[in-house]
């Protein structure tokens, strides 16, 4: 059902008004499989597949080793934030895709896509260091804090380096993979252009 | 021989073991190795070596969710998602669900439980330290707790057995803070901590730089191939089970040598739900079950009963265990059941990053770090706190996790990316937790499980010791970073972490040389009816900082030869 009817639903049970604590916690509580409030529902629509695969390769291009649609990271990035993230980061998520379809970021160039994207990461940064500045405040004066959401770019990372590099093809062809190595050598030379163990 | 007699026969062994994990194997062991028929009874569900480590060989690809946490997990698993760790994909399903079996908090603690054959020994940390003789001789000295009624010299030759067979890799580093045990190899240190150790050591006199002790088989022994056991093949995937055997478990090492006797019977499905005193013969005579699916209970007999469950789960038992002669819980004449929890405070240290080293890596995958052994009130140090901490920790290299926080993405970003990035160098310390008797755990008066029995309700907290301390524990940590000449040092102590985060939970059944301020004897013995031992981590008068396990499984071999002696002598 929808949020509103069903805070109106439960305000008539509770015989009157809720407090905005109350409201917002009732909110946050309330969460079903494809629960909307910014947008964000599963399964992601064929458009947002889309995007969300070509922001995802545009981080992790397929260069001479695979690239991040090479390693479905995009089906990746959906299945994760459906099973591991809390709505607000969901709705988050769904309020940067939606902040791109606006702008026709799939029919922009390259150039302009890149620019869109260098300056959402900018705004990522300054939201995320506010609120760790915002969060310090609170813990100090040992009050409780409940964490922002995570800024659309930075989620948009996030997953897409994890459910790359620990892809199969990303974790094989672009790092080092040695499931038994069977010995520790502790202190051995880098060869130049050595790439990094994959776990 | 009618049915009755018969049933009764089969329940009958000449030693029941509660709990199949790292005390309770080993008590298992040793009572088969002299001849003794064992019972060893598992709460939870078999999981066989090898064959039943679902993830032990499966690709980063392959885990559940890459091993993220899902919102469904961070429900069930509450407590567990608060070490940040065991919650994770690759192993959550061998932890317990704290949703399907919850317990409560009046101050919170973190109770992490694994359920089944080997229980967490299949989950440990193998970090092996020796306590050392001051360690036994502090509470008496500083007025705290109660006394060990044992010293150093009567576990050392049990920290010698257990070591041999256990197989410990290490080395002699000839501290008297850490006494030195039998080791094999030591694991190697990379690089920057070989570094770091010669700059630590050179400007603090007192301080040492070590490699962690670790109960992984490095070089092993014949009689660790004989059992199956191989050496360590570096994949730092330990807490999925190793099929190799090569770290200490009940499934690698203690099980399969309990069953080349022949004299063990491992039954699973089998929660113990109280220890049977006979008021008449005036001694406990078996114990009763409930079998963790049908519920249908059952009673099994022995003239010796080990309690291993845990040191939260023993205490349980006995405290549940009411009669006439024990109206507040087997051996509860002192109300010291379910007191004094200890474990190790941690959560507080400093990261730093590494100038230089760039051109240096490592191959394998070590899953242990270097240890710096306690230097606080040691010698001539004096705080104005009491006991100690150590540290653990190491360098690595960054890996593509770097990126989050990086700048950028395309071509170059990636290949960035796909090279290791920077040297950090991190450690962490772990303190001795005082012994409280108003850091305790009670059962619940009418709240029950879903076998019907108690649920379990904490209430603990870190004292002003542990708080002191940590301020020592951070800053130490930076200063030893800078001296080294780390960079961007980042000192952290968070005090949000709760009592249980260490998972060496330990304490509530404590030994004494007084049945009024103790509940078990120098031979780990409960006053009062000394058939039963206790030897899992309940037994514990104080914690040391240094990780128990080795001591559990020093004192049950201990407490095992004097249960056989014993009975031999027929003072059962």
């Amino acid at each position: 059902m929808k949020r509103r009817d069903a805070l109106s639903r439960v305000a008539l049970l509770m015989g009157g008004t809720l407090s905005a604590p109350t409201m917002l916690a009732f909110l946050e509580g309330c969460k079903s499989a494809n629960e909307t409030s910014a947008g964000l529902t599963f399964p992601f629509s064929a458009e947002q597949k889309n995007l969300v695969s070509e922001i995802a390769e545009i981080i992790i291009p397929k260069t001479d080793t695979p690239g991040a649609k090479d390693a479905k990271v995009g089906e990746f990035i959906e299945m994760m934030l459906k099973d591991c993230y809390a709505g607000k980061d969901q709705d988050s998520f769904g309020a940067g895709l939606k902040e791109l379809e606006d702008k026709n970021f799939l029919k922009a160039t390259p150039a302009e896509q890149t620019t869109i994207l260098t300056e959402m990461e900018k705004t990522s940064k300054e939201q995320m260091t506010k609120a760790g500045e915002e969060k310090k405040k609170y813990t100090e004066a040992g009050k409780e804090y409940t964490d922002a959401s995570v800024p659309f770019f930075r989620l948009m990372k996030e997953l897409t380096l994890l459910g790359y590099f620990t892809s199969e093809e990303g974790a094989t062809k672009a790092l080092e993979y040695v499931p038994v190595p069977g010995r520790y050598d502790g202190c051995i030379d880098l060869k130049p252009g050595q790439k990094a163990w994959a776990m | 021989m009618n049915l009755n007699i018969k049933a009764t026969k089969q329940a009958t062994f000449d030693a029941i073991v509660v709990g199949s994990g790292i005390s309770g194997g080993w008590a298992a062991k040793e009572l088969c190795e002299k001849g003794l028929k064992v019972a060893m009874l598992e709460r939870g569900r078999d999981v066989k070596h090898i064959t039943d480590y679902k993830t032990a060989t499966l690709a980063p690809w392959e885990i559940d969710h890459r091993g993220r946490v899902t919102t469904v997990a961070k429900e069930e698993y509450w407590a567990g998602v608060r070490t940040g760790y065991t919650a994770n994909g690759e192993h959550r399903y061998l932890f317990e669900n704290d949703k399907a079996n919850p317990y409560q908090e009046t101050r919170k603690f973190d109770w992490i439980r694994a359920y089944h054959t080997g229980g967490r020994s299949l989950l440990w940390g193998r970090q092996s330290y020796r306590l050392n003789p001051k360690d036994f001789e502090a509470n008496a000295k500083e007025g705290i707790g109660v006394d060990w009624p044992i010293r150093y010299n009567d576990i050392a030759p049990w920290y010698d057995y257990v070591e041999k067979f256990a197989g410990i890799s290490g080395a002699k580093d000839g501290l008297d803070v850490l006494p030195d045990g039998q080791y094999l190899p030591p694991m190697q240190m990379n690089c920057v901590e070989k570094h770091v150790k010669g700059e630590i050591e050179k400007k603090f006199a007192d301080r040492h730089f070590i490699m962690g002790r670790c109960a992984h088989l490095t070089q092993p022994q014949a009689f660790h191939t004989e059992l199956g056991r191989a050496a360590c093949q570096f994949r730092n995937m330990c807490m999925r089970g190793c099929p190799y055997g090569a770290y200490f478990s009940t499934q690698s090492s203690t099980l399969p040598a309990a069953q080349k006797t022949g004299n063990l019977t491992l039954i699973n499905d089998s929660i113990v739900s109280e220890v049977i005193y006979d008021d008449k013969l005036g001694k406990v005579t078996g114990v009763r079950v409930i079998n963790q699916n049908t519920l249908e209970t059952k009673e099994y007999y022995a003239k010796i009963i080990f309690m291993n469950a845990s040191a939260i789960a023993s205490a349980s038992i006995l405290m549940n265990s009411k009669s006439k002669r024990f109206p507040n819980g087997l051996g509860n004449e002192s109300d010291q059941l379910g007191r004094n929890i200890m474990d190790h405070h941690l959560a507080v240290g400093a990261r730093s990053e590494v100038p230089g080293f760039e051109d240096k890596y490592y191959f394998g995958r070590r899953a242990n770090g270097i240890y710096i052994p306690r230097y606080r009130n040691w010698g001539t140090d004096k705080r104005d706190y009491v006991r100690g901490f150590g540290y653990q920790g190491g360098a690595s290299r960054d890996s593509w996790g770097r990126g989050v926080g990086m700048d950028g993405f395309g071509a170059d970003f990636k290949k960035q990316l796909s090279e290791p990035g920077g040297w950090n160098m991190n450690i962490q310390g772990f303190g001795e937790m005082l012994p409280d008797e108003k850091n305790r755990f009670t059962l619940h008066a009418t709240d029950k499980d879903k076998w019907g029995l108690p649920q379990v309700v904490f209430d603990a907290a870190y004292g002003d010791n542990e708080k002191k301390m940590r301020v020592d524990m951070m800053n130490d940590a930076a200063e030893m970073l800078e001296a080294a000449g780390m960079k961007n040092v980042s000192p952290y102590n968070d005090e949000s972490k709760h009592p249980g985060i260490g998972i060496h939970e330990m304490g509530t059944a404590r030994m004494g040389n007084d049945p009024k301020t103790s509940v078990l004897n120098k031979n780990n013995q409960v006053w009062g009816a000394e058939n039963v031992y206790v030897t899992d981590g309940a037994f514990m008068t104080s914690a040391s900082c240094v990780n128990p396990s080795l001591t559990y499984m020093a004192m049950t071999a201990r407490a095992a030869d004097h249960a056989v002696k014993e009975l031999k002598k027929m003072n059962m």
